[in-house]
C-alpha cells in the first residue's frame, strides 16, 4: 500500500513557488541570502512579512496555496475524510522574546500569546480548510518534515484518512539562531555540504506541502498522480542528544526498514536526497551509512546550499523537491561540493543531468537522534 | 485491535498515580510504577522536569512488558499539549539577560521536545521511530490512533505512548489563555520557578503473547455506558480515564475520551 501525491506547494530561498525552486536545483544556484543578529548566512524566503499573523503562518499559507491550484481543489468536502499533518520547530514554541521579555515584568503579550496559540500549523491549516480529520503537529526538530509525511502515509494506508496534507514549515527565527550559534556549528560563511572544508550549516525558511491521496480516490477524481509516496521508516540512534551516531548506524537502519517496506532493494534506489548540513558530524555520518548501503557509486546530494536548512521544513521541502526531479528525469549537482575529504569518502552529484529513475529517497536526521528514510517513487506512465 | 501491555501514570512530584487512582475507583489489584534505578537517575541529572517526567513514566510502565529482543525496534510517541515551553523559557531568560550570542547549548537542545523522547530511547534502549507531538486539540485520541495505525499497518511491533504536560505558571498562562481567559494580574514569572510535570505511559503491542493485559479498540462515541475516572485537576484527562477503565479489569469496559471517541477495553 502506497499514498499518491497529486499536488504540491513549496517555498523556500530557492523560490516562492515549486517551479522556482526546481529552475534553482537545475541551475544550482543558491537562495537570497542575508545575514542574523548573529552575524552568520541566513536563506530568508522571498516572502514580504506581514504584522498580523506569525511567519510561519505566511510560509504555510503560501505553500498551501500553491498545493490547493497545483491539486485542483477549491474546498475539500465534508464527506471526505481530510487530515493534515505539519512537521516544525519554530511553530510549536512560545519563543516570542518581546513575550518572555514582559512576562518577567508581570505584564502579558496578549497579542503574541494570541498568535501562538492560532498558530499551530496543523490546526491553523485544518480550521483554514474547515477538515473533516485529524491534524497533527510533529515536532521532531529537523526531520520534522519527512516524519509528518511518514504520519500521513500510514493515515492514508490503515484507512484513517482519504487524503492529507502533509508537509512542513519553519522560520528563520533569532532564537533558533542563537541556539545554533550556542551549538556552535553555524558555518562562518556559506555552507558547503559533503565538502572537505565544511564548516557548519546556515540557517533558512520555507514550507512544503503536498496532497496525500489513496489512489482510487485520486483516479476517480481524475487527479493528476504526480509521485508515490511508498516508504517511510524512522529509527533512533540511542547514541547522543544533539549529534548523530558518528557512523551513520541509525540512520542505516531507517533506510533498510523502508526499503523493506517498499519491497526494494539499495539497487532500485536512483538517487538520494541527502539531509546533507554542511556540519562535520552529519555529513560524515551519512557518507558512510550511504557507503555501506549503496556503494561507492551512489548518487547523493543536498539542497541545502540552494535552501540553507529549514529545520523543521526541510524534510518537507526535499521531499517535493525529490518529486519534481523524479516527474522531470534530472539529478542536480550538490551545491557547495568541491572535493572529498573529513569522512565524506564518496563525492556527491557534480553535475546537473537528465537521468531517469523509478524510485528515490530522501534522508533527514534531527537532534535526539532521530533519523527517518521516505521513498518516493515515479508514478509509472 | 491492539493490545495494552503496560501503563503509568506519574504526579507531577514524581509520586505514583496509580494507587491513588486504585482507590478512587475501589480496584484492590493493581500494580504500581516501577522504580527508577541509580543509573537511570544518573541519567537525567542534566534533565528538566519535561524530560525526567517523560522518562518517569516510561521506566514506570515498565521496559519489561515489551520483550527485549523486541524492545530495540519499539516506537516512542511523545505527545503534549504545549510540549516543553518552560525550558524554552528559560533559555530565552538567558538571551533577554546577556545577549542572543550567549544562550546555553545544553537548555537550547532540551527545549526541542523530540529529545525528551530521546532521553526515554536510550534510557530503555529503544531504537524504532520517534514521533513527538504537540496539538492543543484531540492530540491524545490522535496519538492513540496513530499509535494504533502504526500497529495495525505493521510498521511496528510495539508502541511506548507517553504524555507530558507541565504545571508551570507559563503552563497555567498558556491553558487559560486556550480557554479564553485572562492570566491573574501582576503573574510575573522568575526564571527561577521550580517546574513540576504530570506524565504517563501506554505500553502497546501488535503481538498476542502473555505480556497483554487487554485489548484496545478506538471506536466512535455512542453515549452508551462509561468507565471512565479521571483525577482532579489531572492535565492528563484522557489518559488517567483509559488507565482507569483498564484497571476495572472488566470484560468489556468503555471510556469516552471526549465527545467522539470512545474506547474498548476488553479483558484477555
Amino acid at each position: 500500500m502506497t499514498a499518491c501525491i497529486t499536488g504540491i506547494g513549496c517555498v523556500s530561498a530557492a523560490g516562492g513557488d515549486c517551479p522556482e525552486n526546481f529552475k534553482s536545483l537545475l541551475e544550482g544556484r543558491r537562495g537570497k541570502v542575508s545575514s542574523s543578529d548573529t552575524g552568520q548566512v541566513v536563506f530568508a524566503a522571498p516572502l514580504e512579512a506581514r504584522p498580523e499573523s506569525s511567519r510561519s503562518v505566511q510560509l504555510l499559507d503560501a505553500a498551501l496555496e500553491e498545493l490547493m491550484i497545483d491539486s485542483r481543489i477549491k474546498l475539500f468536502p465534508r464527506n471526505i475524510k481530510v487530515g493534515v499533518v505539519v512537521g516544525t520547530t519554530s511553530a510549536s514554541f512560545l519563543n516570542d522574546i518581546h513575550f518572555h521579555r514582559k512576562l518577567r515584568d508581570g505584564k502579558l503579550d496578549s497579542p503574541a500569546l494570541a498568535r501562538y496559540l492560532a498558530g499551530n500549523p496543523a490546526e491553523y491549516i485544518k480550521h483554514k480548510l474547515n477538515l473533516s480529520g485529524p491534524a497533527l503537529t510533529v515536532t521532531n526538530a529537523c526531520s520534522s518534515g519527512s516524519d509528518a509525511i511518514g504520519v500521513g502515509m500510514a493515515w492514508i494506508e490503515a484507512g484513517v484518512c482519504d487524503m492529507v496534507v502533509a508537509g512542513g514549515c519553519d522560520e528563520l527565527h533569532p532564537v533558533s539562531q542563537a541556539g545554533f550559534f550556542a551549538l556552535g556549528v553555524l558555518s562562518e560563511g556559506l555552507c558547503l555540504p559533503f565538502d572537505r572544508d565544511r564548516d557548519g550549516l546556515n540557517l533558512g525558511e520555507g514550507a512544503a506541502l503536498m496532497l496525500l491521496e489513496k489512489r482510487t480516490l485520486a483516479e476517480s477524481r481524475g487527479a493528476e498522480i504526480k509521485a508515490v509516496a511508498v516508504a517511510y521508516a524512522g529509527s533512533n540512534d540511542m547514541h547522543h542528544i544533539t549529534q548523530p551516531d558518528p557512523e551513520g548506524k541509525g540512520l542505516e537502519r531507517a533506510v533498510k526498514k523502508a526499503l523493506d517496506t517498499a519491497g526494494i532493494t539499495s539497487d532500485d534506489i536512483g538517487f538520494i536526497n541527502a539531509h546533507g548540513t554542511g556540519t562535520l558530524h552529519n555529513d560524515a555520518a551519512e557518507c558512510s551509512a550511504f557507503a555501506r548501503l549503496f556503494g561507492q557509486n551512489c548518487k547523493y546530494f543536498s539542497v541545502k546550499g540552494l535552501t540553507g536548512h529549514t529545520l523543521g521544513a526541510a524534510g518537507a521541502i526535499e521531499a517535493v523537491m525529490t518529486v519534481m526531479l523524479l516527474e522531470n528525469a534530472f539529478i542536480p549537482v550538490s551545491a557547495g561540493f568541491s572535493a572529498c575529504g573529513n569522512g565524506v569518502n564518496i563525492a556527491p552529484v557534480c553535475q546537473t543531468h537528465k537521468y531517469e529513475t523509478a524510485y528515490a529517497l530522501s534522508t533527514s536526521l534531527a537532534f535526539g537522534g532521530c533519523n527517518s528514510a521516505l521513498i518516493i517513487g515515479r508514478e509509472a506512465g | 485491535m491492539i493490545m495494552i501491555n503496560s501503563y503509568s501514570m506519574i504526579a507531577a512530584d514524581s509520586s505514583d498515580l496509580i494507587p491513588l487512582i486504585a482507590a478512587k475507583i475501589g480496584v484492590n489489584d493493581f500494580s504500581g510504577a516501577c522504580e527508577l534505578s541509580w543509573e537511570q537517575r544518573k541519567q537525567l541529572r542534566r534533565c528538566g522536569a519535561f524530560h525526567s517526567a517523560a522518562v518517569r513514566s516510561a521506566c514506570g510502565a515498565g521496559a519489561a512488558a515489551i520483550p527485549a529482543d523486541r524492545l530495540a525496534e519499539a516506537e516512542i510517541i511523545l505527545l503534549s499539549r504545549f510540549g516543553d515551553q518552560d525550558t524554552t523559557g528559560n533559555f530565552i531568560d538567558d538571551l533577554i539577560d546577556y545577549g542572543n550570542t550567549q544562550g546555553s547549548p545544553i537548555k537550547f537542545a532540551h527545549s526541542n521536545h523530540n529529545t525528551a523522547a530521546a532521553y526515554v530511547a536510550r534510557t530503555l534502549g529503544a531504537g524504532g521511530a520517534i514521533v513527538t507531538l504537540v496539538n492543543f486539540e484531540h492530540v491524545f485520541v490522535n496519538a492513540l490512533t496513530l499509535a494504533a495505525a502504526h500497529l495495525e499497518l505493521g510498521r511496528e511491533r510495539d508502541v511506548i505512548l507517553i504524555q507530558v504536560e507541565s504545571l508551570s505558571a507559563l503552563s497555567c498562562i498558556l491553558m487559560n489563555g486556550l480557554k479564553g481567559l485572562e492570566p491573574e494580574k501582576n503573574s510575573s514569572l522568575s526564571a527561577h520557578e521550580k517546574v513540576f510535570c504530570e506524565s504517563g505511559c501506554l505500553i502497546l503491542s501488535s503481538v498476542r503473547d502473555e505480556h497483554n493485559i487487554c485489548s484496545l479498540e478506538i471506536a466512535q462515541a455512542d453515549g452508551t455506558d462509561n468507565d471512565a475516572y479521571c483525577l482532579e485537576n489531572s492535565r492528563l484527562p484522557e489518559m488517567c480515564k483509559l488507565v482507569g477503565a483498564i484497571m476495572r479489569g472488566k470484560e468489556l469496559s468503555r471510556c469516552h475520551v471526549d465527545g467522539e471517541t470512545e474506547l474498548l477495553i476488553r479483558k484477555i
